[in-house]
């Protein structure tokens, strides 16, 4: 295989959460494919910079719309603006697959914060000023009794790792803070170890506008014991509903959630959760396709790999393109797969229009396939409804964790312009499964109106 | 146990036929024009080309990759797959091609692949910046669907799926003789010995909805119940039967919620409970079979409803279902090996009813030649050991040790099966205790069949053999020789773990000989009490006349205290 058909194809792999000054990123928001009117990214960054107290603010999105890359790009646009940005990997403190309590997000936000400070903020720390760690085990003891069974509790220096490790450790922890009526010392312990970070961070940076956490990957809780599914659930809400005055810590911070909450009304005080949509390729009305969105996916594709180098008429990407449904690494994936098949047939680059075309149409049927096993006959009554509405129903708490889990699979997209909209996968959309319901429901729905 | 991979044993390269083949060339493609991480799920009709792609990626690994398997140890490592991930060196030259693959049974593939692929969900990020390698997820050609069910970030990153059809007709043999199924071994000796593993499999599918898998999971809670039932655990084993009813039900498997139900008979069966058990089996078991017109099931049903009247010593109406009932379904169906166990069953009722002449005769000629016929070794060394029993009951110990050492170690040996070589050795120390030879049978209990048994957490058998040392030590007159306390210790220990493993028989076998020992050495009151629980043991299994010779005997040592 040749350099220039090797170095594309790899350029097509998949790359984790690209920098907001990465040579690869395209900005979307700013050439107007997610909304022109909604950039949740200069929402977020918004409230931020014209609160007068700090924020909480939720965020979601389809998984591999750019969560992280548009994280980024808003910690960049704060860092620019002197804020100090932690930014936090939930899965580096949590364990994401037992359901959560809102002394764990805080001991997230806790451990994140503290690290930073430990590692750039070491000359702003004061003489008795003790790690969130320190304050941890301050407050259990080295050891304590659970039900007639003594626990030692591990040292400060392996302590998050174990907690995060050892789901009974923690457990029996909280169970021994709860009987004591003390679980709340804990999360007091959060807010009052960021009540002392907060200077420490000032001393160090004299004149920041302020600390801002980011807590990402939050959003990928869910058990792996599927018993727990609806206990996951009603722990996620707990945190965001019941507890959320414990979450109204001392500095900003931006939480990314499970999608299904942004079906949620929440009460005084928290925003609906901003919501990532996919790159939009055609208009929700009349169906016809939107060019910029086509350009925008273009874009993607040519500043991984020089274009005319590769292809001898990049038109034919169009199709592949508007099968995307305007998500990145669907598209990614697909040229990666039309790239290895130029390869495997000893095509030289530049390929040329009619191998490209019939090496588009090969991957598509392909990915078609792949598409349509997965779904199950249950989900295809929704799926019909959203073809037809271009919308999702928003009726009962069920339905909403059935369309996220459609969300999770890419089933269902969403779509931004003056309004939030929804549709098929144009790979779902073709496939046999899903053409066969549409035909049916357009059949009931002529035989109703004879 | 493991299937070993055909490879090593089968120098020849198995054709992938023209798709698999293709798939092939293209999954190599990928391997070596890739850079860092790439995520590649496979799925593959059979296990034989999967063991093929492995070992040709393993011989001939694309340039600029290393290849990497996952360790060979079934089902059980696969939970662990996310940290081997995270902990693989990064310095290692070149890109390295992680393979991870294990057989073993469907359903615990299944439980084990699901856990395994909500954790690398959880830990995908960690993955993809600690492990710049290829990695290649094998297995059954549903793995990349459940991956997409159970883990949405996971498959967001796939790079590419591919699926593997079965392996090519061979020309001139018709199928490929190396097929085989998933469900290609017996479950390894530690699954029998951790029904929590079963359980936590099964819990892994639970609440899922894609087709299938609530029945898979029932199975898998059939297995924990089995798994418990053998580790004497009779309440746990009835609670997963019990589940695995329900789960059944709620997929409308009337089949299996029969199937579940006979589990909890037999449960029932073993803890003495045999009119509940009894009732399972006419009332809830045979109807279904009945309905379904499954006259195989209902046959061996039936024999199961034998075997309770035999148990309780109503052996007329059991040899008239195993000659009425179930011979002549399996003559009808042509299955010579049904015919034979139940002909073997009837010369079990025929012995125990003191027809040993018509029961030997049984044995040796419509049984034993059977077996041989059909290459079943195991079996027909079983069917020896029967012959043996009868022999020795009959007094003629030389031609019944001839037959365990000859006949039936061998075979034990020969196919590895520890348990049935450690039985056999305690048939062989009972005849050379009848023979007088007390040492050296109390040597075979304790050195060749104990260690066996509590590696095995076989309780039963533990039990089994703290009784048998006891009556050696009695025999050999133990009593009088400083061995009294270590007598009853043994006896008490047998007489405990029987009535933790809830066995009916058990307990009211060796209770009176306990109560008896315990009495000699003054502790009339737990004698007492012992035979009491011995009494009403004989008296749940229906067996009157046993009964009424302990209460007997409890007066007697009433009689004597004074």
């Amino acid at each position: 295989m040749g350099d220039i058909l090797r170095d594309a194809l790899n350029a097509c792999s998949f790359q984790s959460g690209l920098e907001a000054d990465d040579p690869w990123r395209v900005d979307l928001h700013a050439l107007g494919v997610r909304g022109r009117d909604f950039d949740p990214m200069i929402r977020l960054q918004t409230v931020i910079q014209t609160a007068d107290k700090p924020t909480q603010q939720l965020f979601s999105g389809f998984i591999g719309s750019g969560k992280s890359t548009e994280l980024k790009r808003l910690a960049a646009n704060l860092r620019n603006d002197d804020y100090t940005v932690v930014f936090v990997d939930s899965e580096d403190y949590l364990n994401l697959n037992v359901p959560p309590r809102v002394n764990d997000l805080l001991a997230t936000v806790a451990a994140g914060v503290d690290k930073f400070i430990q590692e750039d903020c070491r000359n702003g720390i004061a003489g008795p000023f003790k790690s969130y760690w320190e304050r941890f085990r301050g407050l259990i003891g080295s050891g304590i009794e659970v039900e007639g069974l003594a626990i030692s509790v591990p040292a400060v220096g392996e302590l998050g790792l174990k907690l995060k490790q050892d789901v009974t450790l923690k457990a029996r922890i909280y169970s021994y803070l709860e009987r004591s009526g003390r679980l709340s010392d804990l999360a007091q312990a959060c807010h009052d170890f960021l009540g002392e970070v907060i200077p420490v961070i000032a001393n160090a940076r004299p004149d920041h506008k302020g600390l801002v956490v980011i807590i990402d990957t939050f959003e990928k809780v869910r058990p792996t014991d599927l018993r727990q599914t609806e206990e996951v659930r009603q722990a996620v809400e707990t945190i965001f509903i019941r507890d959320w005055k414990w979450l109204q810590l001392p500095c900003h911070v931006v939480y990314t959630v499970p999608s299904w909450l942004t079906f949620y009304e929440f009460g005084t005080g928290v925003d609906r959760v901003c919501i990532l949509p996919m790159c939009r390729l055609m208009d929700r009305k009349t169906g016809k396709p939107v060019p910029a969105g086509f350009a925008a996916m273009r874009e993607i594709i040519e500043k991984r790999m020089p274009m005319d180098q590769v292809f001898s008429d990049a038109g034919t990407l169009d199709t592949l393109i508007e099968a995307s449904g305007g998500y990145p690494r669907d598209l990614l994936r697909m040229m990666r797969e039309v790239l290895l098949s130029a390869a495997m047939k000893k095509i030289s680059p530049p390929i040329p229009p009619d191998i490209l075309t019939q090496l588009v149409e090969e991957v598509i049927r392909d990915q078609v396939r792949v598409y349509d096993k997965p779904i199950y006959d249950d989900d295809l009554p929704l799926l019909v409804e959203v073809a037809r509405a271009r919308d999702v129903p928003r009726a009962t708490r069920t339905q909403a964790f059935r369309l996220a889990e459609l969300f999770d699979h890419h089933f269902v997209l969403g779509y931004r312009n003056g309004e939030e909209w929804y549709d098929l996968h144009p790979l779902v959309r073709r496939s046999p499964k899903v053409q066969a319901a549409l035909k049916q429901a357009h059949g009931k729905k002529a035989k109703q109106q004879e | 146990m493991e299937r070993k991979p055909s490879s090593k044993s089968d120098p020849q390269p198995l054709a992938l036929g023209r798709d698999g083949e293709a798939q092939f060339e293209r999954l190599r493609a990928c391997l070596e024009v890739g850079r860092g991480f790439e995520l590649f799920f496979c799925g593959f009709e059979t296990p034989n080309v999967m063991d093929e792609v492995r070992r040709r990626l393993a011989t001939a690994p694309p340039p600029g990759n290393e290849f990497e398997a996952l360790p060979p140890a079934g089902p059980a490592v696969l939970p662990t797959l996310a940290e081997h991930l995270t902990a693989l060196s990064r310095n290692a030259a070149g890109r390295k091609i992680v393979f991870a693959s294990t057989l073993g049974w469907e359903e615990d593939l299944k439980g084990a692949w699901a856990q395994a692929l909500r954790r690398l969900n959880e830990r995908r990020n960690a993955i993809i910046r600690d492990c710049p390698n290829a990695v290649v997820l094998a297995g059954p050609s549903w793995l990349p669907w459940l991956a997409h069910d159970v883990a949405p970030d996971l498959w967001s990153v796939r790079t590419a799926i591919f699926t593997f059809p079965g392996p090519a007709p061979l020309p001139g043999r018709g199928t490929s003789s190396q097929i085989e199924q998933w469900r290609s071994g017996l479950p390894m000796a530690h699954e029998l010995e951790a029904p929590v593993y079963y359980e936590e499999l099964a819990a892994a599918l639970e609440g899922s909805r894609r087709p299938g898998e609530q029945e898979t999971r029932g199975r898998l809670l059939l297995r924990a119940s089995a798994a418990w039932k053998l580790g004497g655990s009779y309440d746990p084993a009835l609670q997963a039967a019990t589940k695995a009813a329900e789960a059944f039900a709620a997929s409308d498997d009337e089949r299996m919620v029969a199937v579940s139900r006979g589990y909890i008979a037999d449960i029932l069966q073993q803890r003495g409970e045999t009119d509940e058990a009894l009732r399972i089996r006419r009332e809830e078991e045979l109807p279904v079979y009945e309905r379904l017109g499954d006259v195989r099931e209902r046959a061996v049903t039936m024999g199961k409803i034998a075997d309770i009247l035999q148990q309780r010593g109503e052996t007329d109406e059991a040899l008239r279902i195993r000659r009425e009932e179930e011979l002549p379904v399996y003559e009808r169906l042509g299955d010579v090996r049904s015919r034979a166990v139940t002909m073997g069953q009837i010369a079990d009722i025929l012995q125990q009813r003191g027809e040993t002449d018509e029961a030997l005769r049984t044995w040796r000629e419509e049984v034993v030649p059977v077996m041989q016929r059909l290459g079943d070794v195991r079996n027909a060394a079983v069917a020896m050991g029967k012959i043996a029993n009868i022999l020795e009951q009959r007094g003629e110990t030389d031609e019944a040790l001839r037959i365990r050492r000859e006949e039936q170690l061998p075979v034990y040996e020969r196919l590895g099966d520890v348990r049935e070589r450690a039985v056999t050795m305690g048939k062989i120390a009972d005849i050379l205790e009848q023979r007088g030879e007390t040492d050296e049978a109390l040597r075979i209990h304790i050195e060749e069949r104990l260690p066996v048994a509590e590696r095995m957490g076989d309780v039963e058998s533990i039990a089994h053999i703290r009784f048998c040392c006891a009556q050696i030590r009695l025999q050999r007159g133990g009593l009088e020789k400083g061995e009294r306390q270590t007598v009853v210790n043994e006896l008490a220990e047998s007489f405990a773990l029987l009535k933790r493993l809830q066995r009916a028989n058990g307990v009211a076998a060796v209770g009176p000989l306990l109560g008896q020992c315990l009495a000699a050495v003054g502790e009339v009151d737990e004698a007492l009490a012992v035979l009491d629980e011995s009494a009403d043991a004989f008296e749940r299994l229906k067996l009157l006349d046993q009964a009424g010779q302990v209460r007997e005997l409890q007066k007697v040592i009433r009689e004597r205290a004074g």
